[in-house]
């Protein structure tokens, strides 16, 4: 349900509220960022990591499959969060 | 659900007033200091000239001050009447005590208050505290003194939010076990105090009692009629969700009959429902919704906006040396005469000075804001 | 003595200081710092008492934990709160607690070992009051009608902290009528709590007894039998005799000793790095100094 829908009886729909609110979703998009960021940081030790593991010879093949099962898992979300953020550029860039 | 269920409860500020607060209502705002105070209803309060309020607070004291400013406080239970910007107590408050204006202060400390509000959240008789004791906090009792206390001739109760005693204090039943720091088998304690009387007393306290035992003071609950919060989102079905430091506001929030809580922004449901360890309220606990965009100005809001640290330093300037009458044109003239937060916040205040407030996500508060001129 | 690196001579050039002259303000930062104890679990106010922790925690007192009451552990402190509600006194914490989290969860759970109060009366046996000067009683039940002379702030976190901590350490300014023979209303028991023998533990306060008091002309102590403060060291330019007489009893100065002045260093971390734009040490303090 669209928060804005015009036919959500708020109390007042001016459009200060709607700006104010348009302006604190962005916000809460920005704040919901920061610990995914922190996370995507780590990525350089992640890579050193992950190339290590999977060039060892003598890693196990349940080991191997389960490590490219998350891998595949974390591909896909990030690649929906990243249609999810091109979206967001637009919407932005659009203006 | 059909809409209407879902908004209800959303309303506007003045509503949410009319609504809910009398003269006379016992009534506590959360926030805490200069963090995310709900100056949306107490403004509204201001303009609807609402008195003789019993007021009841954890650490002000930016309300405090305004309705103080503004004549309407009756009755204060307090435990801090500091304020940033200046003045080591807040001015109007102080006035109204020394005067008259507020006829009846009952002090308690941080800590014994916090455990009312627990006692209250979590639909408990009363709350165990250590401290408070030996001191003037349990010996000065002034709703006691003014007979508000216990029961009339008809059996009930004299006020539903004054407690029959301000403390008890027993013997701790299970003779002090709990006490940290404490014995183990394994080694010694591994917190950080080191002192416990009790463990090499020869003789046990007889103080309050009058027997010798381990001494513990029990509160009672808070149970205002009203409590009154600014949460940065609520949805739409109410669920509450506060960011950064909570301070008093769960355990206060639920201790009243009726929950206002005004917002940053109200939002779907699903937004918040998707993780909702990180939420503080369910909905059934709230009776209104307010939703006004800067509302906690100039307190700070973590995340969206910070403090405005100069309009405390104005305002420490503006009622040096006044007399609350001039104190309380003041806050008439700022507050009272503008239609609603969107005039006092867009208007009196003005957008420049708010969206120079903003907050950077990474630190919850804006760290380029100009606080030392 | 430390090298005078130029980023610092500019600033005492900028502020009018020496390298080893220090102000009344930074005398007490440093004096404070000094009751700080590595490995301490402290509870400290906004202003001078944070200012004299992180000057402590820089210096001597490296594993000191800073705690301010509103329930935040251990946060990274990048720019100076006025509040223990301030955002900036929660950031990079490990947790985010509520007020009952503070004196629960932190100080009586056993992590609240020295607490930095502050008080407008404080009396011969550490007794303070930080609530009225003069009839305590509000204008409803008072038999003036009118409340008290001076309503102050209250108790807040200070009679809670001085039931928890180990030791606490008090400010005060050191003028006569601040320091009475008995407060007029008893808000926090921060060391002995009354004559003839009467001990804190006498009302069921099991933590706590240790106590030092700071004031601007001196430390003071009480004395180990009878509880009564004494004095302990006097500042520079200060006379024992100076002390007794701006305190409203008796006071015991047979044991007086020199305080140690900051040494250059100490005053040289609190300038550059604990409190660069003289927030608070810019302040002058009420009081003759």
């Amino acid at each position: 349900m669209s928060v804005n829908a015009p036919n959500v009886p708020y109390a007042e729909i001016s459009a200060d509220s709607k700006l104010f609110r348009l302006a604190w979703f962005f916000n809460a998009v920005v704040v919901s960022l920061v610990e995914a960021k922190i996370l995507l940081k780590q990525l350089p030790e992640a890579k050193a990591d992950l190339e290590y593991l999977l060039s060892e010879a003598d890693l196990p093949a349940d080991r191997r499959a389960f490590l490219r099962a998350e891998l595949a898992r974390f591909w896909r979300e990030c690649e929906a969060l990243k249609e999810s953020l091109e979206e967001a550029g637009r919407l932005a860039h659009g203006q | 659900m059909a809409n209407e269920d879902l908004t209800s409860k959303v309303m506007t500020a003045a509503e949410a007033v009319r609504r809910f607060i009398r003269p006379g209502t016992h009534i506590a705002f959360g926030g805490f200091a200069v963090l995310r105070r709900p100056m949306t209803i107490a403004r509204e309060i201001v303009r609807q000239g609402i008195g003789d309020l019993f007021v009841t607070m954890n650490g002000g004291t930016t309300v405090e001050e305004m309705l103080a400013g503004a004549g309407l406080i009756k009755w204060l239970e307090t435990t801090y009447l500091g304020m940033e910007g200046g003045m080591p107590v807040a001015y109007a408050v102080r006035l109204a005590i020394e005067q008259g204006e507020i006829e009846l202060v009952e002090d308690y400390s941080n800590w014994s208050f916090a455990l009312r509000t627990v006692a209250a959240r979590y639909g408990l008789p009363f709350m165990p505290c250590l401290g408070d004791l030996g001191s003037d906090l349990i010996t000065h009792d002034t709703f006691g003194r003014a007979g508000l206390r216990g029961r009339d001739e008809k059996g009930r109760w004299r006020h539903p939010g004054i407690p029959p005693r301000k403390y008890a204090v027993i013997d701790d039943p299970f003779e002090g076990w709990g006490l940290r720091p404490r014995d183990y088998r394994s080694g010694p304690d591994t917190c950080a105090n080191k002192s416990n009387a009790y463990r090499q007393a020869d003789s046990l306290p007889t103080a309050y009692t009058g027997k010798p035992g381990v001494k513990v003071a029990l509160v009672p609950p808070l149970l205002p009629e009203v409590t009154v919060v600014r949460a940065q989102r609520v949805a739409l079905d109410g669920t509450v969700r506060i960011e950064g430091l909570l301070g008093p506001d769960v355990d206060q929030s639920l201790a009243g009959r009726i929950l206002i809580v005004e917002c940053e922004r109200i939002c779907p449901p699903e937004e918040l429902r998707a993780v909702p360890e990180h939420n503080q309220i369910p909905g059934h606990f709230v009776s209104a919704i307010v939703e006004q965009p800067f509302g906690g100005y100039p307190t700070a809001v973590p995340n969206y906006y910070d403090y405005d640290y100069e309009w405390f330093r104005e305002y420490g300037q503006a009622v040096r040396g006044r007399t609350l009458a001039e104190v309380h044109e003041y806050w008439h003239e700022q507050v009272a005469t503008t239609r609603d937060d969107w005039d006092y916040l867009l208007n009196r205040v003005g957008l420049k000075r708010l969206a120079a407030l903003r907050a950077d996500p990474r630190h919850h508060y804006n760290p380029e804001l100009s606080r030392f001129k | 003595m430390c090298a005078l690196d130029a980023k610092y001579e500019a600033y005492l050039s900028q502020h009018g200081l020496t390298a080893s002259e220090f102000t009344p303000m930074e005398l007490l930062a440093c004096a404070v710092a000094r009751e700080l104890t590595d490995g301490a679990f402290a509870f400290v106010g906004t202003g001078l008492p944070l200012l004299a922790a992180t000057l402590a925690k820089k210096t001597t007192a490296p594993s000191l934990t800073i705690i301010l009451e509103a329930g935040t552990f251990d946060p990274e402190i990048a720019d100076l709160p006025i509040s223990v509600a301030d955002p900036r006194a929660a950031f990079n914490a490990a947790t985010l607690g509520t007020l009952a989290d503070a004196f629960g969860t932190i100080a009586a759970r056993g992590y609240c070992t020295l607490g930095v109060l502050g008080a407008a009366e404080c009396d011969m046996y550490g007794n303070l009051n930080s609530t009225a000067i003069g009839n305590p009683l509000p204008a409803g039940i008072s038999p003036t009608g009118r409340g008290p002379d001076v309503r102050l702030t209250g108790s807040g976190g200070a009679n809670s902290i001085a039931a928890l901590a180990d030791k606490i350490v008090v400010m005060m300014v050191h003028e006569k009528r601040r320091f009475p023979p008995r407060v007029s209303y008893l808000t926090t028991v921060a060391g002995r709590r009354g004559p003839a023998g009467e001990s804190r533990f006498d009302y069921g306060l099991f933590r706590g007894g240790e106590l030092k008091v700071i004031t601007d002309l001196c430390t003071l102590k009480p004395d180990p039998v009878t509880g009564i403060l004494v004095l302990d060291e006097v500042f520079p330019g200060v006379t024992p005799e100076e002390v007794r007489e701006n305190t409203g009893w008796d006071l015991d100065i047979s044991h007086a000793r020199p305080f140690r002045p900051p040494s250059e260093e100490e005053l040289r971390v609190l300038r550059l790095e604990v409190d660069p734009h003289r927030f608070y040490l810019g302040r002058t303090r009420k009081g003759r100094r």
